[in-house]
């Protein structure tokens, strides 16, 4: 306990401070660098939410883009109503119930039920949409012009950003996180513990699935002019369970190492082989199930392990402060191990000068 | 009126075989080789744009290209199984692991496939005037097409269903669907016959996107939309139960005629949805499905 | 007297095989109760019923007085059933302390969380496993695994334990040391039914014996006496000579 309080203490300022950093990036940068930042903090929020619950619960959910969508549609149908703050109120609500909705059908019976019907929920709720704006509002797809520049979007994205991670960095510290780790693992387990499994499952769910959905909300007025097929986009589900996989799904952080190489690659390649975009990351995809199973975080903490541990006590989720000990210790120790080199670090280099310097001054016979 | 509702029950119904075809094709896949294959339907896709093909640049019968679409589609699957399914099955240490780790394999395959498609004929519509001409069948009229799509699905459900129940390789195959390991102290080579029972249910659905073509417009992004359809059925069904498969997909086919008749054709989808719905609610183990 | 848990009339078919046949049984507090029969009689069944794992046909449960017949496994939990399993459940990502904390958490007593991994810690250090708190299930040794399946139950502070033969496969010197964990429940108060095969266990520990075969309760008493039983030991050696 008192080690991971130390642990927040140290890891605190420092993340405070950087937050601070990004919150004045929109000054700082040009247009095109705030739209990447702008479509980077959309997904890696999107991502840090999926991982909230699909990365605990191991339920892979395949609907990400139905619950972006209708944030993004809350926006769009409300914005000449209400104000913007109001309207992702609303939106947060809407994504709620209807996370509960799904959830409450789908979680208490199997997993596979749920995968099934995230899968179809994007399409269906297009559907939907365009059949009633064809047929009870006569239009198809609607502008969204608010005064709320990339700037505003920016800072909106990420306080929706860290409040991910934060609710993420409680969940693991929490009745609730425990629990859902647990049912990741075993669910008769779970249950034996005295775990109200289907419970968990919702809560976790609902909370991830309102990010989602206030994603989608603040992301609406930068796309200006919004239809059912921009809103529900089944690639935007897609790319987030791969960011979340590239990643990995056992630390908070894998988020990051997910989303940052994945926008590079889909940068580049909707910029150099736009037709070939689809094909390429379906093949990435393939290739991270196939040889990466545990993502990024995996290999890190496989190289770690080979590092040897020097003991094996609870990591307690915030075991790096002790690997770094672990690593200066271990650096230490092989700085200060009897070289076999006989003039030490610098016997090489000393070596090298004196030939070189013998080369030049011939000695004296 | 009543008159009218039976019309568009019959048409339910012709469109249910098909999607009764589908679902069974899906139910090889997911029942007896235990692989979720969300890239199922991108293999109707391709079947699909075969006969379009063959129909525009051959002048022949979309028919004919059955001969050519299904033999290439259970090969294909077969390889699929063999290359890409197989390491999964191997490293998987529980039927929930391997659940999900092919949802996500083929969620890439999904996008990969459909890429390809869209790149080799663009992500536009297509759609062909085969047998258009309507038939009158008890006094209603529909078009000859979806009237042979219907008889062809029959004839290859009941080859299915024949080769299930009157063949060893089908008892093999059905020991396999109730109980994989006791299947495997039998001595039925368990990845033989699933390597097979999958490129079979890929056969199927290569079938079905022949004949969906004659009477549907088409394009490469459609495939998602039957795999979606198929999985509702094969869970309304009961996983592993053909016969499941077919009344949820007649069930599907005559709700879906309704909702296009009285709503609208658009909303497709939201009815399988809330189909699904009421199924799960009032039935969670399918209709089927036994306590 | 009073029991603390009462079973009574209970059934369980699967299909047309009836594993538990009206089976009525009783504990009280302090008590362990042996439950013994051939392989497939059903014992692991009753468990099951009894435990919220799986559902009763017919018959009721009645723990301290109330009814939880019909209540899920987890809540069963929270009234205090709660049980070993006889496959021990190896969880391979999670460490051994967090499954007794989600004990802790969610059990009966729902512990405040910055309780728990100090209280977890003082279970696991009871059972000699403090030092493989931060260890997966999977990289511990056969009793090691059964022991910590008997902390995650104790966490969430159960009245009534079912051990699902949780001293099967140890060895003559670890057997000792497994009994006297039994009977420091007992002494605690816990009412504990204990499914062994292990018959100086049934002896040294159980007041009292349950048998069953084929899914019925065919005798129940001291266990000199049951083991004397002929009905039993035919039972035990097959029909040929009745
Ligand atoms: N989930 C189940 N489905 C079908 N049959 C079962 C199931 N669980 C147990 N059985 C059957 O019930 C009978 C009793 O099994 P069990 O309770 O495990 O016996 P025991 O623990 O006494 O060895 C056995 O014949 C077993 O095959
Ligand atoms: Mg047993």
């Amino acid at each position: 306990m008192r080690a991971r309080t130390a642990a927040t203490a140290i890891a605190g300022p420092p993340l405070v401070l950087l937050v601070a950093i990004l919150a004045c990036l929109p000054w700082l940068l040009s247009d095109y660098e705030l739209s990447l930042a702008l479509h980077l903090l959309s997904y890696l929020t999107l991502t840090v939410a999926w991982a909230m619950f699909s990365g605990t619960t191991r339920l892979v959910s395949l609907a990400t883009s139905a619950f972006f969508g209708v944030g993004m549609y809350t926006v769009a149908m409300l914005v000449k109503l209400m104000p913007l703050e109001a309207i992702f109120a609303v939106a947060a609500g809407i994504g709620a119930v209807l996370a509960l909705v799904v959830g409450i059908v789908t979680l208490r019976i199997s997993g596979m039920f749920f995968v099934i019907f995230g899968f179809g929920l994007s399409e269906m709720m297009r559907q939907l949409m365009v059949w009633w704006e064809i047929n009870k509002t006569f239009t198809m797809g609607r502008y969204v012009r608010v005064n709320f520049d990339n700037t505003m979007i920016y800072e909106h994205l990420l306080g929706l950003c860290v409040l991910a991670f934060a609710a993420g960095f409680l969940l693991r510290r929490s009745r609730l996180g425990i629990a859902a780790l647990v049912i990741g693992e075993d669910e008769t387990v779970a249950r034996q513990v005295g775990i109200d499994v289907p419970f968990v499952k919702l809560a976790i769910f609902v909370l991830s699935c309102v990010l989602m959905t206030l994603v989608g909300a603040v992301m609406a007025p930068r796309f200006g002019f919004i239809n059912p097929n921009i809103a529900f986009n089944p690639l935007i589900s897609f790319q987030v369970v791969i960011m979340a996989l590239l990643g990995g799904l056992k630390r908070l952080w894998g988020p990051i190492l997910g989303v940052l190489p994945l926008i590079a690659l889909s940068e580049t390649l909707e910029v150099e082989f736009p037709f070939w975009y689809s094909i390429l990351l379906g093949l990435v995809f393939m290739a991270i199930v196939y040889f990466l199973p545990r993502g990024a975080v995996g290999l890190i903490d496989d190289a770690w392990e080979r590092l040897g541990r020097p003991m094996e006590l609870p990591r307690g989720y915030t075991g790096w402060l002790r690997d770094a000990g672990a690593g200066v210790a271990r650096a230490w120790a092989w700085l200060s191990r009897p070289r076999t080199l006989p003039g030490g670090f610098t016997g090489p280099i000393e070596g090298w000068a004196k030939r070189q310097w013998r080369r030049l001054v011939p000695e004296e016979r | 009126m009543a008159m009218q509702l039976i019309e568009v029950v019959i048409g339910g119904v012709i469109l249910g075989g098909l999607y009764a075809l589908v679902a069974i094709g899906f139910n090889l896949q997911y029942g007896m080789a235990r692989i979720v294959n969300l890239a199922y339907g991108e293999f109707l896709m391709g079947a699909a744009f075969a006969a379009f093909w063959t129909f525009t640049l051959l002048a022949v019968s979309p028919i004919l290209s059955l001969a050519l679409s299904v033999p290439v589609t259970f090969a294909a699957n077969w390889l699929v199984y063999r290359y890409l399914m197989a390491p999964l099955v191997r490293r998987a240490r529980d039927r929930e692991q391997l659940e999900g780790e092919t949802i996500l394999a083929t969620f890439g395959l999904l996008f990969v496939l459909r890429g390809a498609a869209t790149l080799a004929f663009s992500a536009n519509n297509r759609y062909y005037d085969y047998l258009g001409a309507p038939v009158r069948i008890l006094g209603f009229t529909y078009a000859a097409n979806r009237v042979l799509a219907f008889a062809l699905a029959c004839a290859f459900g009941v080859a299915v269903w024949l080769i299930l129940t009157r063949t060893r390789f089908g008892a093999a195959l059905r020991a396999l669907a109730i109980d994989p390991v006791g299947a495997r102290l039998v001595g039925i080579d368990v990845r033989g016959m699933s390597a097979l029972a999958f490129a079979g249910g890929g056969a199927l659905v290569a079938a079905a996107g022949t004949l969906v073509s004659t009477f549907l417009s088409f394009n490469p992004a459609i495939g998602i939309e039957f795999t979606m359809k198929a999985l509702v059925v094969v869970i309304m069904g009961g996983v592993g139960k053909m016969m499941g498969s077919l009344v949820a997909g007649l069930l599907l086919g005559v709700a879906e005629s309704l909702c296009s008749f009285y709503l609208d054709s658009g909303l497709t989808l939201a009815v399988a949805y809330a189909l699904f719905l009421v199924v799960l609610i009032l039935r969670p183990r399918g209709l089927f499905g036994t306590r | 007297m009073a029991a603390l848990l009462e079973v009574s009339g209970l059934r369980k078919a699967f299909g047309g095989l009836v594993a538990v046949n009206d089976v009525s049984l009783a504990v009280s507090a302090g008590e362990v109760l042996g439950l013994i029969g051939p392989n497939g009689s059903g014992k692991t069944t009753l468990l099951n019923l009894i435990a919220g794992s799986l559902r009763a046909d017919a018959g009721t449960i009645r723990m301290d007085g109330e009814d939880v017949t019909r209540l899920p496994n987890h809540k069963r939990v929270r009234r205090r059933i709660n049980r070993t399993f006889q496959l021990v459940r190896v969880s391979k990502d999670i460490p051994v302390i967090v499954s007794v904390m989600a004990g802790l958490l969610h059990g009966a007593e729902r512990a405040p969380y910055k309780d728990a991994s100090y209280d977890a810690a003082g279970i696991l250090g009871e059972l000699n496993l403090l030092l493989k708190a931060g260890q997966r299930l999977d990289q511990l040794t056969y009793i090691e695994q059964k022991r910590v399946e008997l902390a995650r139950a104790l966490a969430t502070r159960p009245r009534v334990l079912l051990l699902d033969e949780w001293l099967s496969g140890l060895g003559p010197g670890e057997l000792d040391g497994g009994m006297s964990v039994v009977w420091s429940l007992a002494a605690q108060g816990i009412a504990v039914i204990l499914v062994e095969h292990v018959m100086t266990a049934v002896r040294a520990l159980c007041g009292r014996v349950a048998v069953m075969n084929a899914g019925a309760k065919i005798a129940e008493g001291p266990p000199d006496q049951v083991l004397r039983d002929p009905e039993v030991i035919r039972a035990y050696l097959g029909d040929a000579d009745a």
